[in-house]
């Protein structure tokens, strides 16, 4: 009777094991005995969001699905919003903030969280220093203890899987996910989005990733160590931006948004529990009663909740949403969210009756239904919740009293809290330079236009492939690149990209992969070993080339005018592809195929000459890619180059730029010109179209600005500056009243609600 | 379901002991390597029979890394029993005990119920903690010991429900006073008040178990 064995079954239906994955994995439970944590992965089914086997509580009913054009119209808008970023964080926040409670489009979240929290600031200011404290050593101890983690971070998401394991069975998924399936003209976007998710999930190793992060973390701050709360915040963040700036999100939660939560003594996070229980009184008198009666300390349910930021509560599509929240207003998404799920479960009586006791209620918290954590409810509760950052100041400050009265001042200091990226962003004033997005790939020296034949005949090599729909990543890779035009957002993730002496071959494009590479050696090696996947490889390297026709585009500014004449330069990027044969019917295969080769003669060469270099290189290069295929998506203008053969007569323009000096240039110059072509395209029909934000629009123009001016002036600076508790409240209040007021004339009931309360 | 009494649980002890395994295996009765890291608490519940009696055994699980013990302290209020648990192939998770007991005796009534478990036995060829170390630190501190595997689920049964019986015998021999809540155990609805001797049979078999 000791041994029982492992896989037995348990039909003991008492167990209530709600660890976040294990309720959605019964039918695993037997898998974990012996093999090795990866073994089960290849077979199982991954949602679009990399979680594996339903983990995450992933299901339809519980994700909201944007129509195609409505989620190129928001792309085009966030772009826009990036590419000018502190003009709209200035004048436009309302509007900043309606996008972010709309949600970020998937493509560009990792970048807008990086904007929204100061993260890309503070990385410019401190360029280098994330590489200095990634070399250095790092207390063995706190080492140790993140190491054991490792794989206790979602560990049934695709990217941290198994350390140093390989994550190309996304792309499979991806490939076959219907709603990836592009019938419109939206295939750019979709490919491009497609194309992000891939190239981080396709980078193996991403524990490593994680285990970087962590270690320069406490680095970082020594004195605040590792926090093993801090594992769930750093690998949310790595899936949407590379290590770097995945350190830099995390300094600036830590620091900014939830200062305390992580130090020794979790004072902060215990003092956060008296708010938000103070809170509950006015939100929901029962609930709060309830919680009175049986003792239920705040610390017993919301520690989880609030120190990672429900990402291991919610189901994924409503975390997404919650954090694009978060970031942009800060820590009172957090209560709003805790006191949604505390009053939907236990704000009426009816539902108090099924649990009468402590272990009761804690259970019911523990299982929370899954209608109330439904993207769409949840977010629209959310924004409902009457309370706002100057509520929670002003209990901060109550309940600060209270501790010291009981239990003596606070062993921890922390500074104040920010509240949301605005109050970052007074706080850390960026330069226009802090904020461009920097250019995935600098053309120093270009290669002459490749020779149009080898392209032609890569061309025809990967229209085979696909059309053999051997490797889906690959054909993804050539998506990418037809795709670039419309999405920039890979490039915010690409490194800068350092020309290696290697690179000359394949010049522009593989530098930055390189990188990537290097950083991560077990990504590299697990490629290795996937033979199948070096090929792939290879055909990505066509992408990445892509890139290196892109330069070429922005830098003509020559060319560009052309573009920007709106429906010329246009059409040729999206609709022209379309257009062509190959982009109508089989769109997929095809415009990727047609615009890839073209792109590639340059790099086929290179990739020649690299294979036996770069297999390594080549693994890495579908991490790279990211940023790679970023601009492409971006460049639009690269695909360009590609087409204008095709087109006739813009080809020749296209080439010539290549050789000129414009290819020095940044790409983010292109970027922005781009973005402005796009939105021409994009705008026209957008504004009018999209119901959803046309709210905005109305607003913007009377009420943001003068709301944004009042701000700025007195409050801004006063409530940034000053200490958190007594003087940021009226700042606050002052700030949010004026932002907010523009809001809600706009007439949505959200936008009402949160005037009121922001 | 019903039950005569509930009696609160907690598991404490360092950082990847094994204590949400150790949990797992005892309510599901399976071993999940990979499984989320515990932050704050996690619960699980069971029903065992001792003495006849339906017992629900609802189990705290407490996360294990030092900057969390503050918040720890807050889950012992009411507990009737602990497992205290120590990594017999890391010793330092052997060392921390001592600061581990003195938290438990601290925050939680006098006369809960500890049992100490060196976990992972199945790891012989790591050991770094001979049994007989254990066995002294328990004799020490009056605490029962045994070692386990949530791997293998060597001895998991027992070790919850032995610390049962023990809680259940202080029970009877009226050590705990069973209406004050704060002891950690709460009397059921299908409570019979009369059944005084303990059945020495293995209380093994759990109601609605499915187990053989």
């Amino acid at each position: 009777m000791a041994k029982i064995e492992n896989g037995r079954l348990s039909a003991d239906t008492r167990s209530i094991r709600t660890i976040s994955s294990s309720s959605h994995m019964d039918d695993e439970s037997s898998i974990g005995s012996d093999s090795e944590i990866n073994g089960f992965t290849s077979d199982r089914h991954t949602d679009k969001y990399g979680f594996i086997g339903g983990a995450q509580q992933y299901s339809e009913e519980s994700a909201q699905d944007l129509p195609p054009e409505v989620l190129r119209q928001r792309e085009v808008k966030w772009l826009d919003m990036l590419s000018n970023w502190d003009k709209w964080m200035a004048k436009r926040h309302n509007k900043v903030r309606l996008r972010c409670q709309k949600g970020i489009p998937p493509s560009l979240r990792g970048r807008a969280w990086l904007y929204l929290s100061g993260g890309k600031v503070k990385k410019e200011q401190n360029r280098g220093k994330f590489e200095e404290l990634d070399s250095q050593a790092g207390d063995p101890k706190e080492l140790d203890v993140i190491e054991k983690d490792l794989h206790r971070q979602f560990p049934f998401h695709e990217m941290f899987v198994s350390r140093g394991g390989h994550g190309l069975v996304v792309s499979h998924n991806l490939i076959d996910d219907p709603h990836l399936v592009p019938d419109s003209a939206c295939l750019f976007l979709t490919v491009c989005s497609v194309l992000c998710q891939c190239v981080l999930r396709l980078s193996p190793c991403r524990q490593q990733d994680l285990f970087r992060v962590l270690k320069a973390y406490t680095l970082y701050r020594p004195d605040e160590g590792y926090c093993q709360a801090q594992a769930p915040i750093a690998a949310v963040l790595l899936m949407h931006m590379p290590a770097e700036d995945a350190f830099w999100g995390l300094v600036q939660i830590c620091e900014k948004y939830l200062p305390g939560y992580y130090s020794a003594g979790l004072e902060a996070i215990q003092l956060d529990g008296e708010i938000l229980y103070a809170l509950m009184r006015r939100v929901s008198p029962l609930a709060y009663r309830h919680l009175e009666k049986h003792k239920i300390e705040p610390i017993l349910y919301m520690t989880e909740w609030f120190m990672c930021a429900f990402s291991r509560t919610l189901p994924w599509a409503s975390v997404l949403r919650v954090w694009d929240m978060f970031l942009c207003d800060g820590v009172k998404i957090i209560f709003r969210v805790g006191m949604v799920l505390l009053k939907c479960m236990l704000g009426t009586r009816e539902k108090l009756k099924a649990c009468q006791g402590q272990y009761e209620t804690m259970e019911l918290l523990r299982t929370i239904e899954p209608r109330y954590m439904q993207e769409g409810f949840l977010v629209r509760e959310v924004l409902e919740v009457p309370v706002s950052a100057r509520d929670i100041e002003r209990e901060h400050h109550v309940q600060l009293k209270r501790w010291r009265k009981n239990r003596g001042d606070l062993h921890c200091k922390s500074p104040p809290r920010m509240h949301g990226a605005r109050a970052i962003m007074a706080s850390e004033p960026p330069s226009r330079q802090d904020l461009r997005q920097n250019p995935t790939i600098i053309v120093e020296s270009q290669l002459p236009p490749p020779p149009p034949t080898p392209q032609l005949k890569k061309e025809e090599k990967k229209s085979k492939e696909e059309k053999s729909k051997e490797k889906k990543g690959k054909k993804k890779g050539s998506m990418k690149k037809t795709t670039p035009a419309v999405k920039d957002i890979p490039n915010p993730y690409a490194l800068p990209v350092d020309p290696q002496p290697p690179l000359t071959p394949s010049p522009l494009s593989q530098p930055p992969l390189t990188q990537p590479l290097l950083s991560q050696p077990p990504l590299t090696q697990p490629l290795l070993s996937q033979p199948p996947l070096t090929q792939p490889l290879l055909s990505q390297p066509p992408l990445t080339q892509p890139l290196l026709s892109q330069p070429p585009l922005t830098q003509p500014p020559l060319s560009q005018p052309p573009l920007t004449q709106p429906p010329l330069s246009q059409p040729p990027l999206t609709q022209p592809p379309l257009s062509q044969p190959p982009l109508t019917q089989p769109p997929l295969s095809q415009p990727p195929l047609t615009q890839p080769p073209l792109s590639q003669p340059p790099l086929t060469q290179p990739p020649l000459s690299q294979p036996p270099l770069t297999q390594p290189p080549l693994s890495q290069p579908p991490l790279t890619q990211p940023p790679l295929s970023q601009p492409p998506l971006t460049h639009p203008p690269v695909s360009l180059p590609p087409v204008p053969l095709p087109f006739l007569t813009k080809p020749p323009p296209t080439n010539p730029p290549l050789s000129q000096p414009p290819l020095t240039v940044p790409l983010s110059q292109p970027l922005l010109r781009y973005s402005p072509v796009q939105h021409p395209l994009i705008n026209d029909t957008p504004l009018p179209n999209t119901p959803i934000d046309c709210s905005l629009p109305d607003q913007p123009a009377l009420n943001d600005q003068p709301a944004l001016n009042d701000q700025p002036a007195l409050n801004d600076q006063p409530a940034l500056n000053d200490q958190p508790a007594l003087n940021d409240q009226p700042a606050l209040n002052g700030q949010s009243v004026l932002k907010e007021s523009p809001l809600q004339q706009s007439t949505q009931s959200l936008s009402s609600t949160e005037d009121t309360y922001l | 379901m019903a039950y005569a009494y509930l009696f609160k649980y907690i598991i404490i002890g360092d950082t990847g002991v094994g204590k949400s395994c150790l949990l797992l295996q005892f309510t599901d009765k399976r071993f999940q390597p990979v499984h989320d890291l515990t932050i704050g608490v996690e619960f699980g519940a069971r029903m065992i029979t001792i003495d006849g009696k339906q017992i629900k055994l609802q189990i705290w699980d407490t996360a294990g890394q030092e900057s969390f013990r503050s918040i720890t302290r807050s889950y012992y209020r009411g507990a009737a029993g602990a497992l205290l648990v120590y990594d017999i192939t890391r010793r330092d998770t052997f060392n921390h005990l001592t600061t581990w007991l003195e938290d438990a005796r601290q925050h939680s009534n006098s006369n809960m119920v500890i049992m100490l478990i060196g976990n992972k036995s199945d790891l012989e060829s790591r050991r770094e903690v001979k049994k007989e170390e254990g066995e002294a630190f328990a004799r020490e501190h009056g605490l029962i010991f045994m070692e386990t595997s949530a791997k293998t689920a060597s001895n998991v049964e027992e070790a919850f429900i032995n610390t049962a019986k023990e809680i259940y015998e202080k029970i009877q021999e009226g050590v705990f006073d069973i209406n004050n809540e704060a002891n950690g155990i709460k009397i059921g609805p299908q409570h019979a008040a009369t059944n005084s001797t303990l059945s020495g049979s293995q209380g093994g078999q759990q109601a609605g178990g499915g187990c053989c």
